[in-house]
C-alpha cells in the first residue's frame, strides 16, 4: 500500500509536470505546477474543511474509472477565469465567429481547458503507472468549494469512507491565483 | 403551517455566530430560544423536525439516503438518522402527531444522472420515512443545482435559506466576451 502511494505521488508529479507545459501551450503563458500534498482522510473531514469558505469558484468535476476509481476537481477562481479566456481568446480570435457569441462559447473555452488539463494528467498518469484509467465528460459548476466536494464525496460514500486526496496547484505567470485540482481518489482495496 | 421559509440573499453574521451548528452526519435537538443552522448543502439534505407548541425542533444533514449494509448505524444517513430523530423527540416528552417537518437540499451541482444523482435519492427517501411517520411537511426547498446553508430558529419555527451561488456569474462572462469581440477589428 505505501509503495503504491509513493508510485502514485510520482506519478502525480510526472503528471503534473505534462500537464502544466500542455497548458501552458494552450494559453501561451508560462504555467508551473506542484503537488502540495497527499492526504488520506475521511470523506466528512474533507468536507468540514472547505465549510467555512464561501467564495464562489468555477468548478470543473470528472469522474474517474478503471483501475483507478474517483474524481478530478479542477477549481478555478473567478477572476482567473477572465484571464484564462483573455489568454485562449486571444490565441483563437481569427476563429471567433459572430454567431459564436451566441453559443456557450466561454463554457466550450473552459471545458477545452479543463480537456486539457484533465487529459494530459491521465495520459501521463496511465503511462507512468501502467495503468487503465478511463475519465468522463467534464461538468462544469459554480458554486462554494464545499458544495462542489459535498456532492463528489456523497458519490464516494457509495464504495467507500475514506478518501485518498492529492491537492495540485498549477500556476499562472503574472497571475496571483493558481488552478487547484483536487484529486480525490478511492483508496485501494477499501469497501464500505 | 407551522414552519415558514424565507429566502435571504445571505445569512445574517450574528445569527451565524449564535446558531448552534450541525455538521455532516449529525443532527441536534433544541428548543426555543435557541437557532439550529447547516452550511453548503450539496447534494446533502437537511431534514427539520418542530414541534410549534412546545418550540422543540431538530435539524439533520445527511449525505446518503442508505445504508450500503444493514448493520451500520451512522446519521449520515436519511434511513438512520430521521428515525432516531424522531425517537430522541419523543424520549423529549414531544408527540409525534404534533411534529411539523421540513426538508431541504438535494441539488445536483454536477448534473450527474441516475444512481449517481445522490440529492434526488437523499430526498425521497426523506419524504417516504416522514409520510410511513404521518409527519406533515410544510417546507421543501430541494433540488435545482446549487448549494444552501440554512438556518432554524426555533421560537418562531421560521427557517431562512440562502442559496450559495447567484447566476450573475454566467451573464458577466456573457457580457465580457460580447465586449472582447466589440473592441476587435
Amino acid at each position: 500500500m505505501k509503495n503504491l502511494m509513493q508510485s502514485l505521488l510520482q506519478a502525480c508529479r510526472s503528471a503534473v509536470r505534462k500537464t502544466s507545459e500542455s497548458l501552458s501551450l494552450l494559453v501561451n503563458s508560462k504555467v508551473s505546477g506542484d503537488v502540495q500534498g497527499v492526504t488520506l482522510m475521511p470523506l466528512e473531514s474533507l468536507l468540514v474543511k472547505f465549510q467555512g469558505i464561501q467564495d464562489q469558484v468555477l468548478g470543473i468535476a470528472t469522474r474517474i474509472e478503471g483501475e483507478l476509481k474517483g474524481f478530478l476537481l479542477l477549481i478555478i477562481n473567478t477572476d482567473l477565469v477572465s484571464h484564462l479566456l483573455d489568454l485562449v481568446l486571444t490565441n483563437y480570435e481569427a476563429y471567433i465567429r459572430e454567431e459564436d457569441l451566441t453559443m456557450n462559447l466561454e463554457e466550450d473555452i473552459i471545458k477545452e481547458t479543463a480537456n486539457v488539463i484533465i487529459g494530459s494528467f491521465i495520459s501521463e498518469l496511465n503511462n507512468t503507472l501502467k495503468l487503465s484509467v478511463n475519465y468522463s465528460l467534464p461538468s462544469i459548476a459554480v458554486d462554494v468549494i464545499a458544495v462542489l466536494l459535498d456532492q463528489l464525496c456523497a458519490n464516494l460514500a457509495l464504495e467507500c469512507r475514506n478518501v485518498l486526496v492529492f491537492h495540485i496547484n498549477l500556476k499562472f505567470a503574472e497571475h496571483r491565483h493558481s488552478v487547484s485540482i483536487i484529486f480525490l481518489l478511492k483508496p485501494f482495496g477499501e469497501n464500505s | 403551517m407551522k414552519l415558514k421559509l424565507f429566502f435571504v440573499p445571505k445569512i445574517d453574521g450574528n445569527l451565524r455566530k449564535v446558531s448552534l451548528s450541525v455538521g455532516i452526519g449529525e443532527y441536534l435537538i433544541a428548543s426555543t430560544p435557541s437557532s439550529l443552522s447547516t452550511w453548503a448543502l450539496g447534494s446533502c439534505i437537511s431534514v427539520i423536525l418542530y414541534d410549534p407548541f412546545k418550540k422543540v425542533g431538530a435539524l439533520s444533514h445527511c449525505m446518503l439516503p442508505e445504508p450500503p449494509s444493514p448493520s451500520e448505524s451512522d446519521n449520515k444517513y436519511v434511513s438512520i438518522a430521521l428515525p432516531n430523530m424522531v425517537h430522541d423527540l419523543e424520549r423529549l416528552g414531544i408527540n409525534r402527531l404534533n411534529l411539523h417537518a421540513a426538508v431541504i437540499g438535494g441539488a445536483n451541482i454536477f448534473g450527474f444522472s441516475g444512481k449517481f444523482d445522490i440529492g434526488r435519492r437523499n430526498v425521497s427517501k426523506a419524504i417516504k420515512i416522514l409520510n410511513e411517520y404521518k409527519i406533515p411537511i410544510d417546507i421543501l426547498d430541494v433540488g435545482g443545482n446549487k448549494g444552501r446553508n440554512v438556518v432554524f430558529l426555533l421560537s418562531t419555527g421560521e427557517i431562512f435559506v440562502s442559496y450559495t451561488t447567484k447566476n450573475v456569474f454566467r451573464r458577466s462572462l456573457y457580457g465580457r466576451a460580447f465586449n472582447y469581440r466589440s473592441t476587435t477589428p
